[in-house]
């Protein structure tokens, strides 16, 4: 047996679906966010540097976040303290937004693929 | 003068391989030790990324699966012929197990579009306290948290049902649940080539049972999702 594209057996797949549409317009989103590897090269190692530093710090902000729901859950932190906390954790979101913006980043991102492990966030 | 290559086999009839491969090249099959590996010749240290390359590289694996399940390398994998056999010397007893595993078999892939069916579940917190910026913010997210918590458990209800219902007809699967994608479900199951039609039927009745859900069944694809990591090179694309 030949490999041919022309062999009978080695048919297209086939797609089976009612929405083709949806899916073709989701399909491109994910396309578009594609590739997700950092090239480092002159002109791109300076956004592929902020985008890890960012995912990081990104990262460890979220962790705060969370932290601070779950004392203010917790009902351990009087009214000043969870306003402070709270001011605090949203300059710093006010902050790494503006830093996206500079480095021309979105959310999706700083959302590293960490494979087998899924998503960073 | 590098090799591409496409895929490793655990036999092959003998035959000389026809048409054309990346680069217009002639496809060629080398036995090394006990396994035998498709590749074409490349000159030059990067495969352009097109819809015509990787078409190429699709029709070639896919024409290998008519014979046996070949394991693929991912596209634009480059090699010379010492790396190759090098390649193949040190990961000899993974290659055979791994082929071992798809033998037979084909992967079908499953994606599932939802309607983020929590958006009415969590309640929008509701409050007559006269509070600062900061614990506005924080009480926002502590909303937030509990409607992602709820999307979480809705999405991966959906992959855990998909991967349940299908269990008897699959024989490895690999279900990703991405709760704030429309896309929330993308699955893939290697099956043996003889249920496929069984496969397919059986998620046709699970779209009847989730009319709520969007289905998009594809294949039979080669096992791509299944073909170990350890097969792949370091390439141009970076560090696999």
């Amino acid at each position: 047996m030949k490999l041919s594209p022309e062999n009978p057996l080695s048919a297209e797949p086939e797609i089976d679906t009612s929405h083709a549409e949806e899916f073709v317009e989701q399909l491109r989103v994910t396309t578009d966010t594609l590739p997700s590897r950092i090239n480092i090269d002159p002109q791109s190692v300076e956004q592929g540097l902020a985008k890890l530093v960012l995912t990081l710090i990104e990262f460890i902000r979220r962790l705060l976040e969370k932290q601070a729901i779950r004392r203010m859950e917790g009902g351990d932190l009087s009214p000043e303290q969870l306003e402070d906390l709270g001011l605090a954790l949203m300059k710093l979101e006010t902050k790494l937004l503006e830093l996206k913006e500079q480095f021309g980043l979105e959310d999706e991102d700083l959302n590293i693929d960490l494979g087998p492990v899924g998503r960073l966030i | 003068m590098k090799y591409y290559a496409y895929c490793v086999l655990k036999s092959w009839d003998g035959t000389t391989p026809s048409g054309m491969g990346i680069d217009g090249q002639t496809i060629q099959t080398l036995v090394v030790e006990d396994v035998v590996v498709i590749v074409s010749q490349f000159d030059g240290d990067i495969v352009p990324i097109t819809r015509a390359n990787v078409l190429l590289h699709e029709s070639v694996v896919r024409s290998a699966l008519v014979q046996t399940t070949p394991l693929p390398f991912r596209f634009g994998t480059l090699v010379t012929d010492a790396g190759l056999r090098s390649f193949i010397h040190t990961r000899h007893k993974n290659l055979l197990s791994r082929l071992a595993a798809v033998q037979n078999c084909v992967e079908m892939s499953v994606k599932i579009i939802w309607q983020q069916l929590s958006e009415d579940s969590v309640e929008p917190a509701t409050s007559s306290e006269d509070v600062g910026a900061g614990t506005a913010f924080l009480r926002s997210k502590h909303q937030e948290l509990l409607g992602n918590s709820v999307l979480n458990q809705q999405a991966n209800e959906i992959g855990s049902w998909l991967k349940s219902s299908l269990t008897g007809l699959v024989r490895q699967e690999f279900v990703q649940v991405e709760p704030r994608h429309k896309i929330v479900v993308a699955a893939a199951f290697l099956i043996e080539k003889a249920r496929e039609y069984d496969f397919k039927h059986s998620v046709r009745e699970l779209q009847k049972n989730r009319p709520e859900l969007h289905f998009l069944t594809s294949g039979p694809w080669p096992p791509y999702t299944f073909a170990n990591i350890d097969l792949e090179f370091e390439t141009h694309f970076g560090v696999s």
